[in-house]
């Protein structure tokens, strides 16, 4: 049934620098010989620096780094000036820099491997060969140009927090570790991609999320074999259940408090190095529909909201198919007054109304990719143009009629009100196949078309966790925080689906008697 | 394999008994029984429900095993495979009849244009897929569709009663008894419920806490209660006369309804909710009948049956009568018979697995 049992690869969790490195023949011990090991292999890369010094105690060493990316300041004041300044000690044989526990920096990595060290070389670290010691250091000097912590674009609230992820994994952990300062927030850390060798960390919280989620989520990173990951969408093909199914079977956000909700509800969180959208699994379809402000605002103003997404997911996925259905096959249900009119305005109309929706949603697809990639000095002009200009004069014309534009006008903004713009994609492309089925055979196609949409989705899992649940299969307890959002105080336990027993949230429940205080 | 919890079997096996016989079977039976079809759909539900009960008992012989596969080990390998090749065979003509009476049914109200044939394989497709798709996806379709239907209702409820209904008609269920329409009006109504012994074919599949007998009565409760729900307000707004002379009563019974004058007529809007329903029941009939094939022939996966098994009931129901009246004659006078003959075979399981005792059902240890 459900892959959830399978046993991860063994090497998971541990620093994946290891998993591809085997160790290296030595090209010898002078220190001439093993930095031109290095100098080979990054040959005809123009940013890789090569120094050789000599030490305070006429000892010999090298610096392997790649230049723009070592903060050169930090090497010289914290590595190059105590190992050449006649202050530092350096009397005895072994001097400071072979006396590793005189390492100035306690997160320096230490190795003979010279493929390992050679990796740390390509990620910032400064690399100090010492002659005569086989082992090698490799110093944390890197230092990236970084996009300081910005406000969330895509998933905007009036009520909440603004911050939202950036590229540097790190800095969106420390994000997570400043909402949730629990040691059972926990942080794996592993590396895809032959080239890119992009770190993706796994992040849950112990004693809440399943096991077998979090061994799962493991094996199935562990299986992607990829020359580059650059974004965290190429994992999310990897790791979903339904790598073929037109709907997103993994959450993502930019939100940090969205992804530690995620996190105490018992879901995973994946964060990929590059990218500031972040992967949430498992995942229902219900979640799609609520937005980090449901639960910032009043439970009642919030269900309302969710009902309203709800009703125009479904304006967005069937408006025009319903039009076409009701125009083309049963004009015995249009009230007759509106009937004449919608007769009147499809009078001069020389096309179908299956072909007349098609044109004009079309056009509005495009005209909506077209309004993303348009400089934004000119958008809200060619926007007008485009929408206003255009629509008038193809109604004028006798192109499309004026009911058709409203249909279309109404589809094209319903389909922003879902949260999520991942599923908005999806409602937009599945909303063709319907519109066909609908011109093909009236309210039928349309029964049809919605049936087996929904018979794709029961079907369908994120990490062994039903699509529909709470609703197929009923989990009555769930209900609370799907088709309504009950207030906080009654929010006792967490979704059922996702974490493991016990659920419970709240640990009393304050009644307050809201009398006067005269 | 162990998927269907006990509310999922209980909204699947509403959904599966009142869908066709809430559309199509109102007609027949307030032909036959009149004033006392409401009784008459009481006395079939309880008579249908120990056909029902009968087979579960027959499927808790053995709990992992599909019927199919255990049915040989109780009356013998050359008797059990005729007997499932004939209760196969009566579940894709059961099938078939659902088919063709929605065919019938979009052909004369929706779309009187549209090939027959075209209307079937869409059908067919939908059924194949959900066949395919399994008894989980089966299962949970109930739920969504069950809420649907229960939606509804509830919206629905308050408009109807908008309709003039003739209640003093109501007096007529008690004092207009007859014992022998009520007699023919429950052999028609028992097999409706009857179908429900579906439930023997799929029984591997139900999670082993369920008490079935429970279940099943509150599947028969609920399938009784929405199919009352449309048959009575039916007879009382046309009389057993009227009624019994209409094809589809309760879609004339909706068509009268309005909207504040928003929406002209609501049957089709119902069609919408009301066919995924009978699809569903169709694609349980169809999963059924494949699970059991597939078992006798010894495939490992039904997957490969889905689809030319579905394609053979798309052609059975095209050819299934000439004409709606032909159908409608064949669903009054044959078909109750002929139901109740292949529903009473799991019983004839029944009485071998007692006489043989204990361990009947299992294959003898070597």
């Amino acid at each position: 049934m459900f892959s959830l049992f399978r046993k991860p690869k063994a090497n998971i969790g541990k620093a994946a620098k290891t998993a591809e490195s085997t160790v290296q023949p030595a090209p010898g011990k002078e220190l001439g010989q093993r930095l031109q090991w290095f100098q080979e292999k990054l040959d005809k890369c123009v940013d890789a620096v090569f120094r050789t010094f000599t030490g305070a105690g006429g000892r010999q060493y090298a610096l392997v780094f790649l230049g723009g990316i070592a903060d050169l300041e930090l090497l010289q004041e914290d590595l190059i000036n105590p190992l050449t300044s006649e202050d530092s000690g350096d009397k005895t044989a072994a001097g400071p820099a072979a006396d590793f526990s005189r390492l100035l920096i306690t997160s320096c990595n230490v190795s003979v491997d010279y493929a390992e060290v050679l990796q740390y070389v390509l990620e910032g670290a400064v690399l100090l060969i010492i002659d005569g010691e086989d082992r090698m250091i490799c110093y944390p000097y890197a230092r990236f140009e970084k996009r300081s912590i910005g406000e969330a674009q895509n998933e905007v609230v009036i009520r909440g927090s603004r911050e939202a992820f950036v590229e540097e994994v790190r800095t969106n952990v420390t994000m997570l570790r400043r909402r949730i300062k629990s040691p059972e927030l926990k942080i794996q850390s592993t590396y895809i991609g032959r080239h890119t060798r992009t770190e993706v960390l796994v992040i849950y919280m112990e004693g809440i999320c399943r096991p077998e989620l979090i061994e799962e989520v493991h094996h199935r990173l562990s299986k992607i074999e990829i020359d580059g990951v650059l974004e965290s969408s190429y994992l999310e093909e990897f790791i979903e259940d339904h790598p073929y199914s037109p709907f997103p079977q993994i959450q993502n956000t930019e939100r940090p408090d969205t992804a530690a909700a995620a996190l105490l509800e018992g879901r995973i969180v994946i964060f990929t190095d590059g990218t500031p959208i972040a992967l949430i699994a498992p995942v229902t379809f219900p979640v799609f529909f609520q937005s980090p402000e449901d639960y910032y605002q009043r439970s009642y103003a919030s269900t309302w909201i969710r009902w309203i997404r709800v009703l125009f997911m479904f304006v967005s996925l069937l408006a025009p198919s319903f039009y076409i259905a009701l125009t083309t096959y049963h004009p015995e249900m249009i009230p007759a007054s509106l009937l004449f009119s919608i007769a009147a305005a499809r009078e001069p109309v020389p096309f179908p109304a299956l072909f007349e929706a098609f044109i004009m949603e079309i056009v509005f697809e495009g005209l909506r990719e077209a309004s993303i990639r348009i400089p934004s000095a000119i958008g809200q002009a060619v926007s007008i143009l485009g929408t206003l200009v255009i629509g008038e004069a193809a109604v004028r014309a006798g192109i499309v009629s004026s009911p058709m534009v409203i249909i279309v006008s109404l589809t094209g903004i319903s389909s922003f009100i879902v949260p999520s713009y991942s599923l908005g994609l999806t409602l937009r492309l599945i909303r063709f196949p319907i519109m066909i089925l609908s011109g093909s055979f009236g309210l039928l196609g349309l029964s049809i078309g919605i049936y087996l949409v929904l018979l794709h989705l029961v079907v369908l899992s994120s990490f062994g966790v039903p699509y529909l649940a709470p609703i197929a299969p009923l989990k009555w307890k769930d209900i609370k925080d799907t088709v309504i959002r009950v207030p906080w105080r009654l929010m006792k336990n967490r979704p059922s689906v996702y974490g493991i027993e016990p659920t419970r949230r709240l640990k009393t429940i304050l009644h307050n008697d809201g009398d006067d205080r005269d | 394999m162990k998927h269907i919890s006990a509310s999922q079997l209980v909204m699947l096996l509403t959904i599966y008994i009142y869908s066709e016989n809430a559309g199509f079977l109102i007609s027949p039976i307030i032909k036959t029984a009149s004033y006392n079809a409401v009784l008459a759909v009481i006395l079939g539900g309880v008579l249908g429900l120990l056909i029902v009960l009968a087979g579960a008992a027959v499927a808790r012989m053995n709990e992992r095993e599909y019927f199919a596969v255990f049915g040989k080990y109780i009356v013998g390998k050359w008797v059990h495979i005729p007997l499932i090749l004939l209760l196969a065979g009566y579940m894709l003509h059961r099938a078939s009849m659902s088919m063709r009476n929605v065919e019938d049914f979009l052909m004369v109200n929706h779309l009187p244009t549209t090939p027959e044939t075209v209307i079937a394989i869409l059908l067919g497709l939908t059924v194949a897929l959900t066949v395919r798709s399994g008894i989980q996806a089966i299962a949970r379709m109930a739920e969504v569709i069950f809420f649907v239907n229960l939606l509804l209702l509830i919206i629905l409820t308050p408009l109807l009663l908008g309709i003039e209904l003739q209640t003093p008609m109501l007096r007529a269920f008690v004092t207009n008894f007859d014992l022998n329409r009520t007699a023919a009006g429950t052999l028609q109504a028992t097999p409706w419920f009857g179908d429900a012994f579906v439930v023997l074919f799929i029984y591997p599949h139900l999670k082993q806490q369920i008490k079935i007998r429970r279940v099943a009565v509150w599947g028969a409760v609920f399938s009784m209660i929405l199919i009352l729900s449309y048959l009575v307000p039916s007879l009382l707004a046309f009389g057993p006369e009227l009624a019994g002379k209409m094809t589809y009563p309760v879609m004339e019974y909706v068509r009268s309804m309005r909207i504040a004058d928003f929406i002209e007529t609501l049957d089709p809007f119902l069609t919408i909710l009301y066919i995924p329903a009978l699809m569903l029941k169709i694609s349980l009939l169809v999963y059924a009948a494949v699970i059991s094939l597939a078992r006798i022939l010894s495939l490992h996966d039904y997957k490969p049956l889905a689809f030319s098994v579905s394609a053979a009931v798309v052609g059975y129901s095209v050819h299934f009568a000439d004409n709606t009246a032909e159908l409608l004659y064949f669903m009054t006078a044959y078909w109750p018979s002929y139901a109740l003959c292949m529903q009473l075979i799991p019983i004839l399981y029944w009485f071998v697995a007692k006489i043989r005792g204990k361990g009947a059902a299992h294959p003898k240890a070597p």
